[in-house]
C-alpha cells in the first residue's frame, strides 16, 4: 500500500518536466535547402496559416526570394546523441517551399469577395508583417485568383472565385502527378511497407485525388476547401468502404465472401483451404506490427 | 516574433562543424550534457546486412544510417538564452552541420513505414504545391469547365 502511494506521488508531481539536467544550452536540430543555407542567415517569421487560421512559422527568405515553411516533425519519445552529449529536444524542423499566393488567398478571400481593396489596407493586428509580404507579391501573380478594379498603381483587386477554383484544380493535378511519380503512398490507413507495393494504381485513382485535393484543401480556408471538393468532384463515403472490403473480415471463419476479397487483393489467387488462412494471420500480424505508424497525411495537420 | 538562425558560411563550410557523430535515439532522455556515448554506445553497435543493432538501458534497438536527401542539409542551433518573454526575438546559433545520421528504432526494424522516413515525402509534396501555374493554363481550364457544364446542361433539358 505505502509503495504505491509513492509511485503515484512520483507521477504526479507536476515539475517533473522541468527537472531536466541541463548543463548545455538547448539546442534544435533542422533541415534546410543547401543552396538556401548557404546564404546566410536565415529568420523565421509567425504567420497565419492559411488553412488552419492559426499561428504557425514561415521564413521568408532574401537570399533566394522564396517563402518557406517550417513544418515540426515531433514524434514522442525521440531524442538525440550529438557526438559526446545528449540532446533532449528530439523535434526536427524541415524547411520546404511554400507558395505565397496562398496568404494572398487567404486575406483575399476573407476580405475582398464583395468589394475590391488595396493590398496595402489589408491588415492583420496579430501579424504584422502581413501587409509587407502581400504587398510584395506581383500583380499578374495575384491577378490569378482575382480581378483589378480602380487604377493599376492603387493596387486593388477583388476575389475571384471562378479563377481560383481552376488554379486550385491546377495545382491538385500537379499535386497527383508528383505523388505518382514519387509513388507516395495515400491511403488512409498505413498497413505496413510490405503491403503498400501490393497496391495497383488502378482503382487508386480515386484516393489520388482525394488524398491531393486534401493536401490543398488544408492550405486554404475550409468554406473555399469544401468549394473545391465540389469543383474536383469529391466524394467523402465511396473509397472508404472499398478501402474496408479489401481487409480481411474481423472473424477468422471461412465464407465465400471471404475467398472472394482474398483473391481480389493477392496477385496470384490462393488456393481455397490451408494456405488461405495461413496469408489471413500473416496480414493480421502486419496490421498489428504497423499499428503504431501514421499516414503522411498526418504531418499537414497543423 | 521572430527567429533568427545564425549561419556563419565560415562556420558551416569549416570540416570539424561538419564532421559530427548522430543518433536519433527513439527513447525520451530528460537531460542536455555530457555523455560518455563512444564508450557506453557506439563500442555496442553490432551491423549485419546493413542493419545495425545494439541496446539502450537494457532495450533492443534496430536501426540504419539515414542520409539526407542531397536537396537538403541537416543543422543543429544552439539557443543560449531563451527568452521568457514569448514575444521577444530569439537567436539559434551555428552549432554544427551533418549529411548523415544513425537512425535507431525501438524493437523493430527501420522502414519506409518509419514516421521519420514519412515525413520526407513532404518535401516532393511542397514542390508540387508551390509551382507556378501560368495564367494561360488557368484561362483554359476555366474553358474546359464552362463548357462541362454546358454540356451537362443541354444533357438534362432534353
Amino acid at each position: 500500500m505505502s509503495e504505491k502511494q509513492t509511485r503515484s506521488k512520483t507521477k504526479i508531481e507536476p515539475d517533473a518536466e522541468k527537472k531536466v539536467l541541463s548543463t548545455l544550452p538547448k539546442r534544435h536540430i533542422f533541415f534546410i535547402e543547401g543552396k538556401h543555407a548557404e546564404s546566410g542567415d536565415i529568420q523565421i517569421e509567425k504567420m497565419r496559416h492559411p488553412g488552419t487560421g492559426e499561428s504557425s512559422f514561415f521564413v521568408f527568405s532574401k537570399s533566394t526570394n522564396k517563402v518557406y515553411e517550417v513544418h515540426q516533425f515531433n514524434e514522442p519519445h525521440r531524442s538525440w546523441f550529438i557526438d559526446e552529449t545528449v540532446c533532449s529536444n528530439g523535434k526536427c524542423n524541415l524547411l520546404t517551399p511554400f507558395d505565397p499566393m496562398l496568404f494572398a488567398l487567404f486575406y483575399l478571400y476573407k476580405n475582398c469577395s464583395d468589394k475590391a481593396m488595396p493590398l496595402n489596407q489589408i491588415r492583420d493586428d496579430d501579424f504584422p508583417k502581413t501587409t509587407e509580404i502581400l504587398e510584395k507579391l506581383a500583380d499578374d501573380m495575384i491577378l490569378k485568383i482575382s480581378d483589378r478594379k480602380g487604377p493599376e498603381d492603387l493596387r486593388a483587386f477583388k476575389f475571384n472565385k471562378d479563377k481560383t477554383l481552376a488554379w486550385l484544380a491546377l495545382k491538385t493535378e500537379l499535386l497527383i502527378k508528383t505523388l505518382k511519380n514519387e509513388s507516395i503512398q495515400v491511403s488512409e490507413n498505413a498497413i505496413s511497407a510490405n503491403y503498400i507495393k501490393e497496391e495497383k494504381d488502378e482503382h487508386f485513382e480515386e484516393d489520388y485525388l482525394r488524398f491531393a485535393s486534401g493536401i490543398v484543401g488544408s492550405y486554404i480556408p475550409e468554406q473555399l476547401k469544401n468549394e473545391l471538393l465540389e469543383y474536383l468532384n469529391v466524394t467523402e463515403t465511396v473509397t472508404s468502404s472499398k478501402r474496408k472490403s479489401l481487409q480481411p473480415p474481423k472473424d477468422a471463419t471461412h465464407t465465400n465472401k471471404k475467398v472472394k476479397v482474398e483473391a481480389d487483393t493477392s496477385i496470384i489467387s490462393p488456393p481455397p483451404g490451408v494456405k488461405e488462412k495461413k496469408e489471413t494471420a500473416k496480414e493480421k500480424a502486419m496490421k498489428k506490427a504497423a499499428a503504431g505508424t501514421k499516414s503522411i497525411a498526418s504531418f499537414f495537420k497543423k | 516574433m521572430s527567429i533568427n538562425l545564425e549561419l556563419s558560411q565560415s562556420q558551416l563550410n569549416d570540416p570539424k562543424t561538419n564532421d559530427i557523430k548522430l543518433h536519433y535515439m527513439p527513447a525520451s532522455i530528460q537531460g542536455d550534457g555530457a555523455a560518455n556515448v563512444d564508450l557506453f554506445f557506439n563500442n555496442y553497435t553490432a551491423e549485419e546486412n546493413g542493419v545495425m543493432r545494439n541496446t539502450f538501458r537494457g532495450h533492443s534497438l534496430e536501426g540504419c544510417k539515414f542520409t539526407v536527401p542531397n536537396t537538403h542539409k541537416g543543422l543543429i542551433f544552439q539557443e543560449t538564452d531563451t527568452p521568457l518573454d514569448e514575444n521577444t526575438n530569439r537567436v539559434f546559433k551555428l552549432a554544427g552541420s551533418f549529411d548523415s545520421f544513425n537512425y535507431w528504432n525501438y524493437d523493430k526494424a527501420p522502414s519506409k513505414a518509419d514516421a521519420f522516413r514519412q515525413m520526407w515525402d513532404v518535401v516532393s509534396v511542397a514542390e508540387a504545391m508551390s509551382a507556378d501555374i501560368s495564367m494561360d493554363d488557368i484561362e483554359k481550364e476555366m474553358e474546359r469547365r464552362k463548357k462541362k457544364t454546358e454540356d451537362s446542361k443541354e444533357k438534362s433539358e432534353p
